[in-house]
């Protein structure tokens, strides 16, 4: 597939994955979202010993 | 640096603008006044600035990641902005077989800012989206630290797993695209 044809499918799917990331979440959850300010950490940047990462 | 090194940052580049493009094109209405950049000097400086603010949980230095996007050419680095503010941060590459995208941290402004509850949600659409557009099949947040967030993303409503550390890896939860 040619990275047009993979643009395009993006840009098509984007719609459905927007409605799915943005769609009402439970109240806990929501608050918990506007509370926490981090998620992951740097030191993930280091190189994995598995070297499939 | 070698032409070929050269050739595939700005190939890259461009995948990443049109990701962020075409993100930016699908947020929902409410979110439209939000802006998404890469992370230029600008976004650093702006960074900066968060130490300033209370409740900064971490110390991370943003200025790393142009060396890390020029160490690794098909990395994705997001900035979410509302006019001047800087909200977000988030920085992540795919794994060496391009097969998953790992979205590797995010940072937001510290202090309660406008679309706070959004913006996690912002920096996975764009990395969805970059992620179709390399040709990744999963998404993955690593590390994630959040228990409650990590029970609502692995709940069937989100439907992302939660695998476990393993071989020096951090555990992650992954999403079939």
């Amino acid at each position: 597939m040619t990275p047009e044809e993979r643009i395009k499918i993006a840009r098509e799917k984007a719609k459905e994955t927007s409605k799915e990331l943005f769609k009402p979440k439970p109240k806990d959850v929501e608050e918990e979202l506007k509370k926490e300010t981090i998620l992951g950490s740097p030191e993930n940047l280091i190189t994995p010993d598995n070297k499939s990462e | 640096m070698r032409s070929t090194h050269q050739q595939a940052i700005l190939k890259y580049d461009d995948l990443r603008k049109e990701a962020r493009s075409i993100a930016q094109e699908n947020l929902p209405k409410h979110l439209a006044p939000i802006k998404l950049d890469g992370i230029s000097s600008k976004a650093l400086v702006s960074a900066r600035l968060w130490d300033e603010l209370n409740g900064r949980k971490v110390d991370w230095d943003w200025s790393f990641s142009s060396q890390y996007c020029s160490r690794y050419p098909k990395a994705f680095d997001l900035s979410v902005w509302h006019g001047n503010t800087l909200l977000s941060l988030t920085l992540g590459r795919p794994t060496f077989k391009g097969t998953s995208m790992r979205m590797d941290f995010i940072e937001r402004q510290p202090s309660q800012t406008l679309f706070a509850g959004d913006l996690f949600s912002v920096s996975l659409l764009a990395y969805i989206t970059y992620a179709r557009i390399i040709g990744a099949e999963y998404i993955r947040i690593i590390n994630p630290m959040n228990e409650k967030l990590i029970n609502f993303y692995k709940s069937e409503d989100a439907g992302f797993k939660l695998i476990a550390a393993s071989k020096g890896n951090p555990h992650y939860l992954v999403k079939k695209l």
